[in-house]
């Protein structure tokens, strides 16, 4: 068949259907309409009812979800966390404090503090969120997240190039605690000298540094959640401090046995804190759980 | 005046009949020219030639459907004078609805093969009288009256996509029946 056999054929259709075409359009039967009316006005009822629940619920807010809020700040903002990562990659420090405040006007803020180790690839992420709000709710949920970081080279030893440490490079006290010649750290805990990393060494330093240099280190001791300082006055009193952190905050045990904060003790810079935080983690990945079984926080 | 009045008046071969036809018709056959033609001056030519044809037409023959006989003789006109102006290509509305009507042709190993046109228009018949009113008024509009689916969808209250849809379905339903009737 050609085309032009169709459009005679269409040309030839039966008059009636012609004339019919050729009359008004069919009209909506009255009771199609009363059907089409009752059905649109029940459709927009439940449309209007469904949104005002969902306004409702909305408006009411809803707590978050302490597991899903914390690691959707993380998951949201996955930038900040490499960048904070990334701040000195060659050394394969991580220790971050994060402070956000997310979902202005929400009424809800999300403190998050975080802090990521250097386990071979890893990095774990914790975030605390809380609400400002006065509704049922947990006030501090504390959950971990954990994700993959590039897995940093070792940290060559800074001990006599970094700033922090210049001044301690030629710091004596009786007995001496480090030798790092040869490529190897040592240090005396508990009265016998045992190797150690550079690492470690850098840390027990720094935290030496925050005690009156006249002191005299007589001790050092590691009992894997932290380590301790034996220092004796110039008064000849003598005191035994004990170090620890817990989510990018540093503390100490004092000589009468109170648990301080080391910045608030001894006016340390935030920056300090941190590079000493990270410093802590590298000596014990466990510190957290440590501080968290011994001091029940 | 009611039609059969109007075919009274071409059999007693009085003048009244164009006077009547022209007042109750001429808005309709100029609808159908103008679809096809898009000028106005065309259309009347086409109209004054309709009303002879009808004229002579009637006696002998009694048509059942007079608007269906007086818009198939303005239409035939209409595409003739098209055929003559060669201006087909220069009608994109019915250039448009002729070319959509390739989807209906059946895919017959004969391609050459002719067909009655009479022969096929009832077979297009019997087709469109199984189809809804509405979608045959809307098929025959389109096809046959060259409207255009903008017109259709604001004459019957539908979106445009709607009767683009509607005619979609409709010619490929027409091929299947064509293709069952061994054309």
């Amino acid at each position: 068949m050609k085309k032009d056999d169709l459009i005679k054929g269409i040309g030839a259709v039966d008059d009636e259907l012609i004339a019919e075409a050729a009359g008004r359009e069919p009209k909506m039967k009255y009771k199609t309409k009363v059907r089409l009316f009752c059905f649109l006005t029940g459709a927009a009822a439940v449309a209007a009812m469904v949104a005002t629940g969902f306004l409702l619920k909305a408006s009411l807010g809803k707590p978050p979800k302490s597991d899903d809020k914390a690691a959707a700040i993380v998951t949201e903002d996955p930038g900040r966390v490499e960048a904070e990562t990334a701040t000195s990659p060659e050394e394969g420090t991580t220790a971050n404090i994060i402070t956000e405040t997310a979902r202005a006007g929400s009424g809800y803020e999300y403190a998050t503090l975080a802090e990521t180790t250097t386990k071979k690839g890893a990095a774990t992420v914790t975030a605390a969120v809380t609400s400002t709000k006065n509704i049922t709710m947990p006030e501090t949920t504390v959950s971990t997240v954990t994700t993959d970081v590039p897995q940093t080279e070792e940290r060559p030893f800074t001990f006599s190039n970094n700033e922090f440490f210049a001044p301690m490079k030629d710091f004596q006290w009786e007995g001496g605690i480090v030798n790092v010649q040869f490529g190897t750290a040592v240090l005396r805990d508990r009265g016998v000298w045992v190797n150690c990393s550079y690492e470690q060494a850098d840390s027990i330093l720094s935290m030496i540094h925050f005690l009156k240099p006249t002191d005299i280190v007589e001790d050092i001791g590691f009992d894997g959640g932290g380590f301790t300082v034996k220092t004796i006055y110039s008064d000849g009193s003598s005191c035994e401090y004990e170090f620890f952190g817990e989510l990018g905050i540093y503390y100490f045990k004092d000589k009468d046995g109170t648990v301080k904060r080391l910045a608030d003790t001894f006016g340390v810079e935030f920056d300090i804190v941190k590079y000493l935080q990270e410093e802590f983690i590298k000596i014990d990945p466990y510190i957290t759980a440590f501080f968290e079984e011994k001091y029940g926080q | 005046m009611e039609d059969p009045d109007i075919i009274d008046l071409y059999w007693e071969r009085s003048e009244n009949a164009i006077a009547e036809t022209d007042a109750k018709y001429k808005g309709l056959c100029m609808h159908v020219a103008n679809n096809i033609l898009h000028n106005d001056s065309d259309a009347e030519e086409c109209l004054n030639d309709t009303y002879l044809a009808v004229w002579n037409a009637i006696p002998s023959k009694r048509p059942r459907y007079l608007p269906a006989f007086i818009c198939r003789i303005m239409r035939n006109l209409a595409l003739k004078r098209c055929e003559h102006d060669n201006a087909m290509k220069r009608r994109p509305e019915v250039m448009l609805s002729l070319d959509e009507l390739d989807e209906c042709i059946p895919s017959s190993e004969d391609v050459e093969a002719a067909c009655d046109a009479e022969e096929l228009g009832r077979i297009i018949s019997s087709f469109l009288r199984q189809q809804p009113k509405r979608n045959r008024m809307i098929f025959l509009r389109r096809y046959w009256y060259f409207d255009s689916q903008s017109k259709l969808a604001e004459s019957f209250g539908m979106s445009e996509n709607a009767v683009k849809q509607l005619l979609f379905r409709m010619r490929g339903q027409l091929k299947e029946y064509l293709e069952k009737e061994g054309l």
